[in-house]
């Protein structure tokens, strides 16, 4: 039973710290690729120190948890690599928490990119070095899958939470056409690394077709790519939506009731999106405490 | 603090007293306050990146619950065929003191497997043919994952040519925490993933198929050839032995010298493998009289 809870527990942080991931890597790769003028933007910024207190939280607390309530020792819960990965990442988010004014101090390219970037990726890496990628036949393969997955989640998941917080309250609509071109490009590579990297390490994992097709973790990644296939039908609406209320906002006069109508559905579509986001994350932390079974 | 300052700003903002009254100015609060984050933003991002350099380092000599339950693993003998599924499978088990006062229990042997990276073999066999077996690894670095396959029995020779070892009731614990096998079964290569990265690995499991009965010789005389289960790097020692008051001697056919092939050490009931096999050629060929059934 205590055991049980404490597998909850862990779950449950590993939610949080993937939605933590998402929210500073991504508010950071949107800065850095979409939008560097973005960081006036205080909702943006709310975002990433959220982000980064719940990877902080996170990456303390699962340790904690194990250690205090699983009654084991620190031997038994963390690996020489992992818990330098959980270090590591600890500074890459006091870097971030302690540079950010920096960071946005002008808009974020040259050097302030350099060092966004760079942040994301040492936060994406110390979360591969945690992963089952670590170990095992096809190591580099799995390595380089989860590395570019990982970054793709927090360019596209983060990106469209970004999009969302400075979309949605209605206020920067004339960003619209300007932004979304930009995060389209982003979304569909990313959507694309997510997918073959996705496959690359899927069957690394699971050390064949027929071992995937026929176990659990290959049950639990089909939920998740059918939850990925309607996100991805949700985000075609929302570009649709999205396009249509900024050709308007370019093209005819401004029309209030038409621009609210335009800009609250695409707030809805959004907001399935990124409810769905959060039931990926929850199936991922799913997965990896299911996989493989073989 | 979010909004940028151009040095013109700044300049304006100087007090008209001076150098006397600029201490006292909020510009230079606020830059001696940017000063003090950034310094002890970059004490912290050090002394993090310090301890995670000598967690990788020193963590291998952590306290955990591991070594003391794989120290006091409970040796195979003809007696325990059955175990039962819940025998090892939780770590408040492996600290339970029934598990060290079992009347067959002894103390392991220092080397590979137990105190060295490397692969601790130990079996014994069961009237049946089949042999019941424990493996303790030990391996340098955490892995995430470990491939199982049953013995190659090419190097036993052609006598074993047609032989088809399969692995049955198989148990594998990685870091104390249970680890699972699809049907407790293997008959040919999988890959395990554990859940967490670990360096000890323990298996037990009943090995049959590999026993070949001499014809002509006594009633119930017989030979079987064993090797590991666990995949490791082909370099790692394995250290085998084989216990039982019927097994008679032990051959290792992958050594080149005739003389080296007769490699047991030891006396009945507890023969040992003289030498340290890599596990690339840790393939034994036990004779031993088959275990009357009780």
């Amino acid at each position: 039973m205590i055991q049980d809870l404490v597998d909850l527990a862990l779950g449950a942080n590993r939610v949080l710290t993937y939605a933590g991931y998402v929210l500073l890597a991504g508010t950071l790769t949107f800065w850095s690729v979409v939008w560097p003028d973005g960081r006036r933007n205080r909702r943006l910024v709310v975002l990433a120190l959220t982000g980064t207190a719940a990877m902080i939280m996170g990456t303390l607390s699962s340790p904690v948890i194990q250690l205090i309530f699983g009654g084991r020792l620190l031997g038994d819960v963390v690996s020489p690599l992992g818990g330098a990965a959980q270090l590591v990442r600890l500074a890459a988010l006091v870097a971030a928490m302690f540079f950010l004014p920096d960071i946005i101090s002008g808009a974020v390219v040259g050097w302030r990119r350099i060092v966004a970037l760079t942040l994301v990726v040492v936060i994406a890496a110390s979360m591969v070095a945690q992963s089952d990628a670590i170990g095992g036949p096809w190591e580099i393969a799995k390595i380089g899958a989860t590395g570019l997955h990982v970054l793709a989640t927090c360019a596209w998941l983060g990106g469209l939470v970004a999009l969302a917080a400075v979309l949605i309250p209605g206020e920067n609509v004339h960003e619209l056409d300007r932004l979304i071109p930009r995060f389209s490009r982003v979304a569909q590579l990313s959507v694309a690394t997510l997918v073959i990297t996705g496959i690359v390490h899927a069957l690394a994992v699971a050390g064949g077709v027929y071992q995937l097709a026929s176990s659990r973790y290959g049950l639990v990644l089909l939920i998740k790519i059918a939850i990925f296939g309607l996100m991805l039908l949700m985000g075609n609406e929302g570009r649709k939506y999205a396009a249509r209320a900024a050709f308007r906002q370019s093209h005819l006069q401004p029309d209030a009731p038409l621009r609210a109508g335009g800009i609250s559905t695409l707030a809805v579509v959004m907001g399935a999106e990124l409810c769905i986001a959060f039931v990926i994350l929850s199936t991922t932390s799913l997965l990896v405490m299911v996989a493989p079974h073989p | 603090m979010l909004e940028p300052t151009s040095t013109r700003q700044r300049v304006s903002r100087l007090a008209p007293g001076g150098g006397a009254a600029l201490g006292n100015s909020p510009l230079v609060r606020r830059s001696r306050a940017a000063g003090l984050r950034r310094a002890l933003g970059l004490v912290l991002i050090g002394g993090l990146c310090a301890a995670a350099v000598t967690f990788y380092q020193e963590s291998p000599e952590l306290p955990r619950s591991g070594p003391e339950a794989t120290t006091s693993t409970p040796l195979p003998t003809a007696s325990s065929s059955a175990q039962s599924p819940s025998a090892s499978s939780s770590t408040s088990a492996a600290k339970q003191p029934a598990r060290t006062s079992a009347e067959s229990e002894a103390k392991l042997p220092k080397g590979p497997g137990t105190t060295e990276p490397g692969i601790l073999l130990m079996a014994s066999p069961l009237s049946d043919g089949s042999f019941d077996i424990a493996e303790m690894v030990f391996l340098p670095v955490a892995t995430s994952s470990i491939r199982l396959a049953p013995p190659k029995l090419t190097l036993a020779g052609s006598r074993f040519a047609k032989s088809k070892p399969v692995a049955t009731q198989v148990q594998v614990s990685a870091a104390d925490q249970p680890v699972m096998v699809p049907d407790g079964r293997v008959s040919r290569s999988m890959d395990i993933t554990l859940l967490e990265p670990a360096k000890r690995i323990e298996l037990r499991y009943n090995l049959r198929g590999i026993t070949l009965r001499s014809v002509p010789s006594p009633a119930g005389r017989a030979l079987t050839a064993i090797g590991p289960l666990a995949g490791v790097p082909k370099s790692l020692p394995v250290a085998m032995m084989v216990t039982g008051s019927t097994v008679l001697n032990i051959e290792c056919p992958a050594i080149r010298h005739v003389q080296g092939q007769a490699c047991s050490t030891g006396r009945p009931p507890r023969l040992h493998v003289k030498p340290k096999l890599p596990w690339s050629n840790a393939v034994i060929v036990v004779q031993f009289n088959l275990p009357r059934p009780q």
